[in-house]
């Protein structure tokens, strides 16, 4: 199924003086399959356009093509499904089943075909079917709950998936898991459109990703094309994934390294590269070149206690510089350990404990910064 | 959707005079002011509280559009109410007949005094939401009604349950909206069907409002222990309101104004 939305406009409580617009001339093509997030700062229209997609709300002005069909009806909506934000905030089910049934009920399924469809939807989400089956959804945890919420918009068997900030409430544990069946999802073949604020999310797993602001598409295209639109990207309140500041930086700083990696996997693979195209001295060199030691006192010495508030009044950017280094570092030295571990690069999950430590242990200062405004 | 059709009267966050009096002063003009309109009885009288309600209005910088929107429904019972007493109220100088039904001068003048009246209280009454905080007015209240404490009346507890309530009309709302579209998203259809089916297709819908409710209410009340709320006893505002002798002088007009209504009915 295609879903081609043609100069869209929507506008929120038309006629009134707190008339807002939504959504303004937006633009898309998105074909069956694809993988898709969808960016943007708050406010910027993404959860309009994931309900107009949905067939809840009709544009103000402007068409919504469902396949080739030019008269979208509420049978057609069918095959486009949709996780909202925070979704056990909707459940009423005496049981889990009664709750996944729910959708598929009121699609038509007959009632016999139900307990198959609810079983088969409970799969998908690892949730054990004869174990919760009679369990009050109200009753289970919150990363259970969120399960069966998605489970409720699997079993009416969607052809597109939208999801709503999936992943927002969700430990680390639980987050990995949705990544893991979102991607699943799409490789049987679903179209997923992935609403997300977290641009490592984004860049890891959306092959096309869609960045809004004040209801206007600003950038449209693969994660290496979007995010290489760094001013554009900031002008919507919106930061690069840390990895490819990470490489950007490293070049910067005289690194020869290409500086397009998107993700911490590519980034690795970037300064791996780098660093095994030279022998041990001239590493040492290269890096100290770089980053070097000296840099590396004066910052520590600059970050003692009694320049906290100094630091504190830093815009993001000097924050960045100021961390960047040791993280950089940290992060080359680490690098070129594994380097000389032997020729062969790491297997994948050792690229993961080895390059994620040094990330994700000390505080990502754009986002941090950002999200408090 | 539903939020904007049942708001009224909604604070409308402007600086006037209107907005600067002290909201026991209103809250009592308001009072006065509806008293006032049914003790009226003639055009003139009904004429003159119109044009101070326009004054009124126009002082409070709230725009037409603003008051118009929360006066829809109430309009269109002043309609009814209108055309029912025109056809029923009996007169002398009938204009039209046909069975029990008939037109005289009197139903019209009659049906269109019931009609202006009661848009004017509605409209004065919207006017007092319109330009106070709904933390104003319940402040207020709870003034006005301390006296009452003497004979065992919780003014302070009746205040902060309204204030409470008054506050989480909006949100519940958006929450409603909100819960509405997501069982929509569901295939839920919600109010059609026979009778049964339509009742049944709301519990979707209240099941989660509930729910969420009671969270609410769960949150708020664990929020307000943590600020060691003990209820009125000793608790301080942060905004104490002064009466002014502005207030006075408002206040002071409309008992004139009520006076004046008085005398005009027993010389007429």
């Amino acid at each position: 199924m295609r879903l081609i939305i043609d100069h869209v406009n929507y506008i929120y409580e038309e006629g009134t003086i707190t008339e807002t617009a939504a959504l303004h001339d937006v633009s898309l093509t998105i074909e069956q399959g694809e993988m898709i997030a969808l960016i943007g700062h708050g406010g910027s229209g993404k959860s309009t356009l994931a309900l107009m997609m949905a067939g809840l709300v009709s544009p103000t002005s402007g068409s919504l093509l469902l396949s080739n069909h030019d008269r979208p009806d509420a049978s057609l909506f069918h095959s486009v499904g949709l996780v909202f934000q925070y979704p056990e905030q909707q459940m009423f089910g005496q049981s889990v089943f009664e709750e996944v049934a729910f959708g598929p009920r009121n699609y038509g399924v007959p009632e016999d075909y139900l307990p198959a469809r609810v079983r088969q939807a409970l799969e998908e989400v690892d949730l054990p079917a004869d174990e919760f089956w009679h369990r009050s959804p109200f009753l289970l945890s919150g990363g259970q709950k969120r399960r069966v919420c998605i489970a409720s918009v699997i079993a009416m068997n969607p052809r597109v998936i939208i999801f709503d900030e999936p992943s927002a409430g969700l430990d680390e544990a639980g987050k990995a898991w949705l990544s893991a069946l979102i991607r699943r999802l799409n490789s049987e073949g679903r179209t997923v459109i992935w609403i997300t604020h977290n641009m490592e999310e984004a860049a890891e797993h959306a092959r096309r990703i869609i960045v809004l602001e004040h209801g206007k598409v600003v950038l449209d295209g693969t994660p290496q094309q979007v995010f290489a639109e760094e001013d554009v990207l900031r002008r919507a309140n919106l930061t690069i994934p840390y990895a490819a500041r990470l490489v950007r930086e490293l070049k910067r700083r005289g690194a020869d390294l290409p500086g397009q990696a998107v993700t911490v996997e590519h980034a690795y693979r970037e300064i791996l590269s780098w660093l095994q195209r030279r022998d041990a001295a001239a590493q040492e060199m290269e890096i100290d070149k770089i980053i070097s030691s000296d840099e590396m006192e004066s910052l520590r010495s600059s970050l003692r206690p009694e320049s906290v508030d100094a630091e504190e009044s830093l815009s993001d950017d000097e924050q960045w510089e100021r961390r960047t280094a040791e993280e950089l570092r940290t992060l080359v030295l680490n690098a070129r350990e594994t380097a000389f571990v032997g020729p062969n690069p790491p297997a994948e999950d050792q690229i993961r404990t080895d390059v994620e430590s040094p990330l994700s242990s000390s505080p990502q200062p754009a986002q941090g910064g950002k999200e408090d405004v | 959707m539903f939020k904007e059709k049942l708001l009224i009267g909604q604070y409308y966050a402007v600086a006037s005079p209107v907005h600067r009096l002290d909201a026991r002063c209103k809250i009592i003009v308001t009072l006065i002011y509806m008293i006032t309109l049914f003790i009226a009885n003639n055009w003139l009288a009904w004429a003159t509280l119109a044009i101070v309600f326009l004054l009124a209005l126009f002082l409070s910088r709230v725009p037409l559009k603003s008051l118009w929107r929360g006066l829809k429904v109430m309009a269109i019972f002043c309609i009814i109410t209108v055309v029912i007493n025109i056809f029923v109220y009996p007169g002398e100088h009938i204009l039209w007949s046909w069975r029990v039904l008939s037109i005289s001068t009197e139903g019209i003048s009659h049906g269109l005094a019931m009609g202006l009246r009661l848009l004017l209280l509605v409209a004065f009454a919207s006017l007092l939401t319109l330009t106070t905080t709904p933390l104003a007015l319940t402040d207020g209240l709870e003034d006005l009604m301390r006296p009452l404490e003497r004979i065992h009346v919780p003014a302070h507890e009746i205040a902060m349950m309204t204030s409470i309530a008054l506050r989480f009309v909006p949100t519940i709302l958006e929450e409603f909206d909100h819960i509405v579209l997501a069982q929509k998203a569901r295939g839920a259809k919600i109010g059609e069907g026979k009778l049964i089916q339509r009742l049944m297709s709301f519990i979707p819908l209240m099941v989660p409002l509930f729910v969420a409710a009671f969270r609410r209410a769960d949150d708020l009340a664990q929020a307000m222990e943590a600020k060691c709320y003990r209820g009125g006893k000793g608790r301080t505002r942060w905004k104490v309101s002064v009466w002014h002798r502005y207030d006075t002088l408002v206040l002071a007009f409309f008992i004139l104004l009520m006076a004046a209504a008085i005398v005009c009915r027993s010389i007429m």
